[in-house]
């Protein structure tokens, strides 16, 4: 289950070097693993794909600008078109926050 | 399965049937407890006002004479599947009119069978048993406290159905749990609430631009001795997206205190059972809330509208993906415009079986851990509180364990 959730987290492309690293993390992997599990907390209601919506009269523009090379990115840098603003739980799911929970229950009873 | 396209739909835009007396001025008002009555609610067959929803049919029940009956779908009542398109300016229910600070929570009714004072307390409940007679009072017209909503999703699926979800649920993620939650787990104590939504039908234009990026190559190129790195050719485009869209049945939880969903609360995994399938609410009757609990609303139309305004927003902007797939490399918007020409705000009553567990840290502060099944669906999602000694140790196991596999697969792999 272990060697999974790494294997998981390091997707299938990296190479060898990389993905000898991750084991090196396997300890943190491991503790989100099942924390995400257990709390998760960083569930919500997919609002932006879920909602039902009709669409129509649509305009759309796709000009030519210019064919750039070399460049280093998989991605376009700052694509957004994925975005969501709206989530009730952005930002909530800190480190900050993580640690303070661990704090407050380490004790058992 | 909704019939967007439907040609024969000539009910038009909801017109309500009592126009407020100014049509220019202020919000539309969809009048949704025009024939709404206080106190006895009696069966129509036999008189009693002993009567509850029949989980198995979805329809109220007489308690004595097991009459079943059942009130009118709100989409056709009050006309919400017409007319998004349509929407001009603020429509909306007459149950989802903003809260008057003064407006009593809790209410006195005078028992007509008995003459006795009962006391609703508004907070969870919008019914009382008269402890004279018996009967059951109910409030169902709308005083300005949000506890009487414009519609009800009744619950459908049963309680042993909860309470074995959530046993499954748990037994998955026994483990890492508290031990204290271990041992006093017991899903039986699960309870049905009828939470407080806001449900919104947007009608907007969209107008996005920005640029995209489609990939025409990728090849490797060696950067110094030994590495090798992979690089992009891509095409850029300006690219412009302009529509008109119709947001159907957004909901919000209009509830303060449901609305925190920082990491101090679990209120995100009852947010994260839905969608509900809010076409077959039906118009409000206190009595489908019998035996189970409720929520009042406490914000208001103009409180959660920032929400419901961010949220079209997304649903615009994932609305226009599949015109996007040339753009394999993304699209980066620079500007995104709504402008919203209507909105139609309705108040509703949602059906979820909580099961809460009640966990205080060692400051004194204390998290509400919740499992939530949607009380239609089944959909169930939860928060289990940790044993953080026991996974802290064994995440430092598998650290150890990591580092001496990490360190062998370095040598191997750093010798080639
Ligand atoms: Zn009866
Ligand atoms: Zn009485």
């Amino acid at each position: 289950m272990i060697a999974a959730a790494v294997l998981a987290s390091t997707g299938s492309d990296g190479d060898p070097g990389a993905f000898g690293l991750v084991f090196f993390l396997s300890g943190f992997v491991f503790f989100f693993v099942i924390f995400a599990r257990y709390r998760n907390a960083d569930k919500r209601y997919r609002h932006e794909k879920q909602t039902r919506t009709v669409t129509k009269n649509i305009e759309v523009r796709d000009d030519f600008v210019r064919s750039r090379k070399g460049l280093s990115n998989r991605t376009m840098d700052g694509a957004n078109h994925d975005s969501v603003s709206g989530s009730l739980n952005p930002t909530a799911r800190s480190v900050h926050g993580l640690m303070r929970e661990i704090n407050r229950y380490r004790h058992l009873g | 399965m909704d019939d967007v396209t439907e040609p024969a739909s000539d009910e038009q835009a909801p017109a309500p049937p009592t126009a407020p007396p100014e049509p220019d001025h202020g919000p539309r008002v969809i009048d949704t407890d025009a024939d709404a009555v206080d106190g006895l609610t009696k069966c129509p067959r036999c008189g009693a006002t002993q009567i509850a929803l029949n989980i198995g049919s979805g329809m109220l029940r007489c308690h004595y004479c097991r009459d079943e009956w059942s009130t009118p779908s709100a989409n056709e009542a009050f006309g919400l599947d017409a007319g998004v398109g349509e929407l001009r300016g603020v429509t909306m229910g007459s149950g989802s009119s903003d809260i008057v600070p003064s407006a009593e929570i809790v209410l006195t009714f005078k028992c007509s069978a008995c003459g006795a004072e009962i006391v609703i307390d508004t907070a969870s409940s919008t019914q009382a048993r008269c402890h004279w007679c018996r009967n059951t009072l109910s409030m169902n017209q709308q005083v300005p406290n949000g506890a009487v909503p414009d519609m009800v999703l009744p619950f459908s699926l049963p309680k042993e159905e909860a309470v074995r979800k959530i046993a499954t649920f748990v037994r998955k993620r026994r483990f890492f749990a508290h031990p204290r939650f271990r041992k006093e787990f017991n899903p039986d104590n699960v309870l049905g609430a009828y939470l407080p939504y806001m449900v919104v039908d947007v009608n907007a234009h969209a107008a996005f631009r920005g640029q995209g990026e489609h990939q025409t190559r990728s090849y490797t190129v060696s950067v110094g001795e030994d590495r090798s790195e992979t690089r992009y050719d891509a095409d850029l485009y300006d690219v412009g997206r302009a529509f008109d869209v119709e947001v159907h049945d957004l909901a919000v939880v209009s509830s303060q205190q449901r609305l925190d969903q920082g990491l101090s609360t679990t209120n995100n995994v009852i947010n994260a059972i839905r969608p509900f399938d809010l076409e077959n609410a039906v118009t409000y009757d206190s009595n489908y809330l019998a035996g189970f609990t409720s929520e009042r609303r406490d914000t208001n139309i103009g409180d959660l509208a920032p929400i419901v305004d961010a949220q079209s927003k997304d649903v615009a902007r994932h609305a226009v993906h599949d015109t996007l797939r040339f753009y394999d490399r993304g699209v980066r918007w620079h500007s995104e415009q709504l402008d919203v020409r209507g909105q139609r705000w309705v108040s509703a009553y949602l059906p979820v079986w909580l099961y809460s567990y009640h966990q205080t840290g060692r400051d004194g502060r204390s998290v509400t851990h919740y499992v939530a099944v949607n009380g239609r669906t089944g959909a169930v999602m939860g928060s289990v509180p940790i044993n953080y000694p026991r996974l802290l140790l064994t995440s430092a196991v598998v650290e150890a364990a990591g580092i001496v596999v990490g360190t062998v697969v370095l040598v191997l792999g750093g010798g080639s």
